[in-house]
């Protein structure tokens, strides 16, 4: 078992980086990794409720979001001064997610085996 | 000697990635470090295409990955559902989808994701490019 | 101790940017690809100077960009070359990918 961190920060819908990213996190999670997720960039928007990703062509990806739980991945760190410069609030999210300070995600780069970012 | 599992998520054409992935392998290997296996993700799985027909004089990144495969003895692994989206499909895949063709060359071997997972517990270090 | 390996341009790719917001002193750089070309901003110059800094050697000449290199005096570059980008991989606890 490694502690695998998965760092995204890229924009939803605009390249496919984020859909290929989560079928890693939850493959891994499923064979028993210990998974933690960071959202960082423009990749906190993935985290706004009411999405229509076939709208913009796309898999729908980010409902699963939801499930995360169910895959026992409890970590899931968005990046607050990501967050601040777009204007997203937390009450805004559609789902529960720790808001990070940078240090934060530093300390969780560090304690990780493994970071892959998408 | 340590092992590495190495990640390549750039194309053979048209980025970089690839054929520094490709450098960092041999590296490795000569150092007499064990590479065990090579992951294609993302749009890396398109260094499969057996279809590539590079002018003669510029590098064909397709079969050098071939070569060292078979040199080096470590193990090329497509992550099938990223190549499938992509139109790269192995002899299985054509059958399996009813295609009537297909283009990844036999020596990329069709894995799921499991086996970048698997890669990653047994390695000692995981370089992405 | 993490290596921070950058392969994009900085002015078309955020990833120096948001790997410099969480990098810890300690750390390292690697800069491949057109990466490289961060070493011609003196912004960029300023802001990776408090870490090790490792750049391809082939990447560099591929670009003709020695000349400019010679020409940085304020901080530090390690020229390397693939051997040595392997064994960094190894004496730091884990390479990021940005």
């Amino acid at each position: 078992m490694k502690k695998i961190s998965i760092v995204f920060r890229h924009s939803p819908y605009g390249t496919t980086k984020t859909r290929e990213g989560i079928d890693f996190a939850l493959l891994s999670a499923s064979f028993e990794q210990q998974v933690s997720l960071i959202f960082c960039d423009e990749a906190v928007l993935h985290l706004l409720p009411n999405q229509q990703a076939e709208l913009a062509g796309s898999k729908d990806y980010v409902s699963v979001f939801k499930a995360f739980e169910l895959y026992e991945i409890e970590t899931i760190l968005a990046c607050k001064q990501s967050l601040d410069t777009l204007g997203i609030k937390q009450q805004e999210l559609a789902i529960d997610v720790q808001i990070a300070e940078a240090e934060a995600i530093s300390e969780s780069l560090v304690h990780a085996d493994e970071v892959l970012v998408f | 000697m340590n092992k590495f599992i190495v990640q390549v998520n750039g194309p053979a054409y048209g980025s970089t990635a690839s054929f520094r992935a490709l450098k960092f392998c041999q590296a490795a290997t000569s150092a007499g470090h064990q590479v065990i296996k090579v992951f294609f993700y993302q749009d890396g799985v398109q260094n499969s295409n057996s279809l590539h027909c590079p002018a003669s004089d510029e590098i064909n990144l397709q079969q050098l990955w071939v070569d060292f495969s078979h040199s080096q003895h470590v193990p090329l692994i497509n992550c099938v559902s990223a190549a499938l989206r992509r139109g790269v499909l192995s002899e299985q895949d054509a059958v399996e989808n009813s295609k009537p063709q297909w283009n990844s060359d036999s020596t990329f071997i069709m894995g799921g994701l499991g086996e970048l997972v698997s890669g990653i517990e047994h390695a000692d270090r995981l370089v992405c490019f | 101790m993490i290596l921070h390996h950058i392969q994009t341009s900085a002015s078309h790719d955020n990833a120096l940017r948001m790997c410099l917001r969480y990098i810890t002193a300690g750390d390292s750089l690697i800069l491949t690809a057109d990466a490289v070309n961060a070493l011609l901003y003196p912004d960029w110059l300023n802001l990776i100077a408090p870490f090790a800094v490792y750049v391809l050697k082939d990447e560099i000449r591929a670009r003709g960009l020695e000349p400019k290199l010679a020409s940085i005096s304020n901080i530090q570059i390690n020229v390397i070359d693939d051997t040595e980008f392997v064994n960094q991989s190894l004496r730091h606890t884990k390479v990021i990918t940005w």
